[in-house]
């Protein structure tokens, strides 16, 4: 009889922490609602054993149909880009715009 | 002396008992404290009862003048006297306790084809957390293992919308459980919480 404890897996585990989860939301909003990553509030929180994304930043012109639509489409985009990007089950994105800004100049990094 | 073997089922009779000294609780202590005050007190009796036979004088009260002062209180008890019998109640009901109770103490036995071999509770819960979050791929902290009698409980904290393996980690903990082979037999159960955790 063998009284060794456990199967052996391979050992470690990954860790995403909240801080690069954000990052990767704050770099998705940005790239949905125009503007600077700066300005780009987010938070994450869990539902229920998914996450659920939060964000607000000002709106950057131009818009290619309805502000609402707009918003609402760019919040599907997020949702299924931060899931593709982290393997992580949303829940829900909800946005919050808190202006209207110049457009930006600065190249994209991403 | 051959004694019945009242260790765990499930193993030889000689492992058995080896194991039953570690599994339970000694009551050696609260006897032989009991048997101490009751043989001070024997003796101290004794020796009035031999000072009374040879007339000499007695050390504190004769037995007779202490038998009369035990009438005396009890036909008039003050509250100080209430409280030491109620004392004394307690303590007999502690020691009876002591007495009767299993005195389990927290490990368990193992079956062995020879050997007595016990394992702390302590030591096979974070075996199973290890295992549980190993195989869920989550760090050490985000499992917790509880042991009764006869079961496993390990709860698992998931990563916010990252469906823990459930299945594999449950086959992983019963295939410990079952290499483990402690007697009485355990059961686990794993489940997840239902909040996870972002990061």
């Amino acid at each position: 009889m063998s009284t060794d404890l456990a199967p052996a897996p391979p050992r470690g585990v990954v860790t995403v922490r909240t801080r690069a989860l954000e990052h990767v939301l704050r770099a998705l909003v940005r790239d949905a609602l125009g503007g600077r990553a700066t300005d780009v509030d987010v938070r994450l929180r869990d539902d229920g054993g998914r996450l659920a994304l939060w964000a607000q930043a000002p709106l950057v012109p131009p818009l290619s149909s309805t502000l609402l639509a707009d918003l609402h489409r760019d919040r599907a985009t997020i949702a299924r880009r931060f899931a593709e990007l982290t393997g992580r089950e949303v829940s829900g994105v909800d946005l919050r715009v808190t202006g209207l800004r110049e457009p930006v100049t600065a190249p994209r990094v991403t | 002396m051959s004694a019945p073997a009242t260790g765990p089922r499930g193993l030889d009779p000689v492992a058995r008992r080896a194991a039953r000294r570690s599994l339970h609780r000694s009551r050696s202590a609260p006897a032989v404290v009991t048997l101490v005050v009751a043989a001070v007190l024997a003796v101290y009796l004794g020796t009035e009862a031999v000072l009374r036979l040879l007339d000499r004088p007695a050390l504190l009260a004769t037995p007779g003048a202490l038998a009369d002062a035990a009438v005396r209180v009890l036909q008039d008890p003050s509250p100080a006297v209430t409280a030491v019998g109620v004392a004394l109640v307690v303590l007999g009901v502690v020691l009876l306790g002591l007495a009767l109770a299993p005195g389990h103490r927290s490990r368990r036995a193992m079956a062995h084809e020879r050997l007595a071999v016990v394992v702390d509770d302590a030591v096979l819960a974070s075996a199973l957390t290890r295992t549980a979050t190993t195989v869920a791929g989550l760090q050490r902290g985000r499992a917790q293992t509880w042991l009764t009698r006869r079961l496993a409980d390990v709860r698992l904290q998931p990563t916010s919308g990252v469906e823990p393996p459930l299945e594999q980690v449950r086959a992983a903990v019963a295939e410990q459980v079952r290499i483990t082979a402690a007697v009485p037999p355990l059961r686990a159960e794993v489940r997840a919480a239902a909040r996870g955790s972002v990061s």
